[in-house]
């Protein structure tokens, strides 16, 4: 660029908005001409898209890799203020790019490669427009600024600390290193405007290691370790932080010495902040899960056997963690029998207490004046080797050499007492950690007594072989004045009534009922329909209802509300969960109605429920 | 079936009555057998009108849920030497108050039932409840004497709404619900409450809502017995009616 300073054209350029007072030697035909581009390619390529990015460079932004990759590179705008076209280099670790901007103000969206600084310049004169008589003449108004494009991150000068708002996973860094020009009119005949940045990353967003796997915490060096190179840290970012790749992102004794302080030997998940050291405001978050070695053989407790939690015994014990292949000695994984007690298949309601929300045990026990349970027979046989470093505890009742000692005063029906037991392996005085746990629910022998009378009572249901065949399906038709209603003909003598519309108000969506005429026994099928173009009637006719005897069809035909049912089925499906299956601590009638309250938390469902 | 005791209004004024008189023998009737236990209390400073009255209730609570009561030998608390057992809980307390049953020796008179302070004060509590609400308590034991009578089954479609509470339920549905409703009440046999059966819930058509636990038995099969305090009673309208609250209802009318 070359040419003499004018006077005039000063004070236009400060008075008067140079981008409209200035007719350059290199006007958009000469441009044209240069690269070879129509008018209309020119407003097509210099356009933004959606993305922000120019149309030309978009092209190869979104072709190549690692540029192509959201998170693969950084993101920054370039603003720019230019009385004239100009050319943008964009030059990286990898590779070199040029699109021309269009004169004016405007922005473009730059994507840079991690992992060593950044130039940009601008020059309004590229190639051979140099070369065009005049075109060196006077001066250029050229503004040029960089700013970020994510929210998380931040545009810097070295010894800055600039704010970042909100709390981000992660902040990455873009460093001025060599800031752009401060004044806006430029020779044409100097260096065109540039800028020099550093991109700085220290985490490829919030990262997960190892999925659902978990690190190893032994002292061996055949495990993988979460390092700086996992997580997307860039090499220039790590070399500032004074890391290399193959750093560890937490020191392994330090993640030890965490994971000895829970009180579980369970697998524990650390969430790691990285932070450059020379920039602390860029951070990254790394959350991954560590646990000891598996291979390291001994006495464990069963409740950290995830997910199983059942007792064991192997010969050899291997590690199973995330790039980790070695075996050590004999493992022994202490705990209740799964074939002794009840292990939880139902969903946890949590209740916010950690034993409560940890325990995967229960047992239902009928209680008797003096009533004794050996709890070190309801632990699996491979116990035996350890029992003299065994002891349970409990939260009210008496153990006695391992055997609970159930209280004085029986519970009442329908509230059973709900007692934790906790099963402690102490080999030493130093070293004494819960290994298992398990619920106790202690029932009234009247709770038994009830539901054994109700089962004598109705476990016999031969009576529903007498029960006419119901049918697979009725039609329905619709009149002339556009009523739909089920159609059933040839009911005489049948053991069928018609179907009539169901005026109740409690079967819900229910629209006909039909019944069978009541056996010798008094039994008959009550069955109710949808209309269509739901299901039809009797399509599963036990489960619609089937009643007993004459006098319970009045029963069964009350609501849900109704008590006599309630009493008929719901309380000694209570009992019976209660006593020979269940915990479902502290429930009552009342309770009882209503299964997910957070404070009596089922734990078991037995197969025969 | 329908059994009431006691007369229902009668017996309210006897408590009241009982809170100005002293010197009354402390003394309990349980079992079937109507075996008899002293009652002493923990609170040295309670009156002895407040003993009395509270003696009289525990009495209410044992006339019929009582007559399985039994005093067993021993305890988990060396403090007492027995425990007033029953097999089913009391449907008069709710939920969060036990049925007192740490039985301590009362020389040479034997055994005697001891009240904790906790249940005093809260019979204490009840007490001045009571006396501010006289008129609303009255109505309450009128109103478990009527559903025990024979009388309750003259009601008739048009007035059962009088006596049961649906939340959101339009007229038509006491219609329609009118023999289920009916009928699943005739099942139970209704007690006098206990003063302590008054407690607020949210549960309700206001922010705050008085209800009564109404004790009731039921035998659904066999010589089972099944205690409970459903349904309930809630003050609405300025009368006591059996309410089914539900904060969504599950009811659906015909289309």
């Amino acid at each position: 660029m070359g040419g003499a300073t004018n006077g005039l054209y000063l004070v236009l350029i400060a008075g008067l908005g140079a981008v409209h007072c200035v007719s350059p030697a290199a006007g958009l035909a000469q441009w044209l001409g240069w690269l070879g581009w129509s008018g209309q390619q020119w407003r097509a390529l210099t356009a933004t898209n959606s993305q922000g990015f120019a149309a030309g460079y978009a092209v190869f932004v979104n072709g190549t890799p690692p540029y192509s990759e959201e998170r693969g590179a950084a993101d920054f705008w370039l603003v720019t203020r230019t009385d004239r076209p100009a050319w943008v280099t964009v030059g990286d670790s990898l590779t070199t790019n040029s699109f021309p901007v269009r004169a004016g103000t405007g922005r473009v969206r730059v994507r840079a490669a991690y992992g060593g600084p950044v130039s940009l310049t601008i020059d309004p004169l590229p190639g051979p427009l140099a070369e065009l008589p005049g075109a060196t003449d006077g001066l250029w108004l050229c503004e040029l600024s960089v700013e970020p494009f994510r929210a998380n991150t931040v545009v810097f000068s070295d010894n800055a600390t600039p704010a970042v708002a909100g709390e981000p996973d992660c902040v990455d860094g873009i460093l001025l290193l060599s800031p752009p020009p401060a004044a806006a009119v430029h020779s044409l005949t100097s260096a065109p405007p540039a800028a020099a940045l550093q991109p700085l990353r220290m985490t490829d967003g919030a990262v997960t290691l190892g999925g659902d796997g978990w690190y190893c915490l032994c002292h061996g060096e055949s495990c993988d370790w979460p390092t700086y190179g996992m997580v997307g840290c860039d090499t220039v970012s790590m070399s500032v932080n004074g890391v290399e790749a193959g750093t560890p992102l937490l020191p392994k004794d330090q993640a030890r010495a965490q994971y000895g302080l829970a009180e579980y030997p369970l697998r524990r998940a650390f969430t790691q902040t990285v932070a450059n050291a020379a920039y602390p405001f860029i951070r990254g978050k790394v959350v991954f899960q560590a646990g000891a070695c598996g291979a390291s053989g001994g006495v464990r407790g069963a409740q950290g056997r995830l997910p199983s939690h059942e007792p064991d015994y192997a010969d050899r014990a291997s590690c199973l963690a995330t790039g980790c292949t070695c075996e050590g000695g004999p493992v022994w994984h202490l705990g209740f029998s799964h074939g002794r007690v009840n292990t939880r298949n139902l969903t946890r309601i949590t209740t916010g207490n950690n034993d409560a929300d940890s325990t995967e045990h229960c047992l239902g026990l009928v209680w008797s004046a003096g009533g004794k349970t050996n709890l070190f027979s309801l632990l699996d046989a491979n116990h035996r080797p350890f029992r003299d470093d065994l002891r349970f505890t409990t939260d009210k009742l008496t153990i006695m050499d391992g055997e609970l000692v159930l209280s004085k005063k029986a519970p009442a029906d329908m509230k059973p007492v709900v007692y934790l037991i906790k099963l402690h392996y102490s080999p030493h005085p130093e070293f004494d950690r819960v290994y298992d746990k398990l619920w106790v629910v202690v029932n009234s022998p009247d709770t038994q007594t009830n539901f054994n009378t109700w089962y004598t009572q109705n476990s016999n249901i031969n009576w529903t072989t007498n029960l006419p065949k119901p049918f697979a399906s009725i039609t329905f038709s619709t009149n002339w004045l556009g009523a739909i209603s089920p159609v059933v003909t040839n009911l005489n003598g049948s053991h069928w009534h018609p179907p009539e519309a169901k005026n109740s108000y409690m079967h819900h969506d229910a629209r006909y009922e039909m019944r069978s005429k009541p056996t010798a026994g008094g039994h008959g099928h009550q069955a109710s329909a949808l209309s269509p173009p739901e299901p039809p009637i009797c399509s599963r006719p036990i489960l619609h209802g089937t009643f007993r005897t004459p006098t319970q069809i009045t029963e069964m035909r009350t609501s849900t509300h109704s008590f006599a049912p309630y009493n008929w089925t719901v309380i000694p499906f209570f009992r019976q969960i209660s006593t020979a299956t269940s915990t479902v601590p502290a429930f009552t009638k009342e309770r009882a109605r209503i299964s997910t309250s957070k404070d009596a938390p089922s734990c078991h469902k037995e197969k025969t429920l | 079936m329908k059994i009431t005791t006691i007369s229902s209004v009668l017996y309210f004024a006897a408590m009241l009555c009982g809170l100005n008189c002293a010197g009354q023998t402390n003394l309990l009737f349980y079992g079937a057998n109507s075996n008899s236990l002293c009652v002493v209390f923990v609170d040295t400073n309670l009156s002895a009108s407040a003993r009395a009255f509270i003696v009289a209730d525990l009495q209410l609570c044992l006339n019929n849920w009582g007559k399985r009561t039994e005093v067993r030998i021993g305890a988990d608390d060396p403090a007492f030497i027995a425990h007033l057992y029953n097999p089913s809980i009391c449907p008069h307390y709710p939920e969060t108050v036990d049925f007192p049953d740490n039985v301590v020796s009362n020389g040479t008179l034997g055994f005697a039932l001891q009240i904790p302070k906790t249940l005093s004060d809260a019979y204490t509590n009840a007490f001045a409840f009571a006396a501010a609400n006289s008129n609303i308590v009255t109505a309450a034991y009128e109103f478990v004497e009527f559903v025990s009578a024979t009388n309750f089954n003259s009601v008739t479609s048009n007035q059962i709404s009088n006596y049961i509470l649906y939340n959101q339920a339009p007229p038509f549905l006491y219609q329609l619900a009118f023999h289920d409703i009916t009928n699943s009440l005739r099942h139970q046999t209704y007690y006098p409450p206990s003063i302590l059966g008054f407690e607020y819930r949210a549960e309700g058509p206001s922010p705050t809502n008085l209800w009564l636990l109404v004790p009731s038995s039921t035998r659904p099969y066999g010589n089972v017995v099944e205690w409970s305090a459903y349904p309930s009673a809630i003050w609405h309208d300025g009368k006591w009616k059996f309410c089914i609250w539900e904060e969504n209802p599950q009811y659906k009318l015909p289309q």
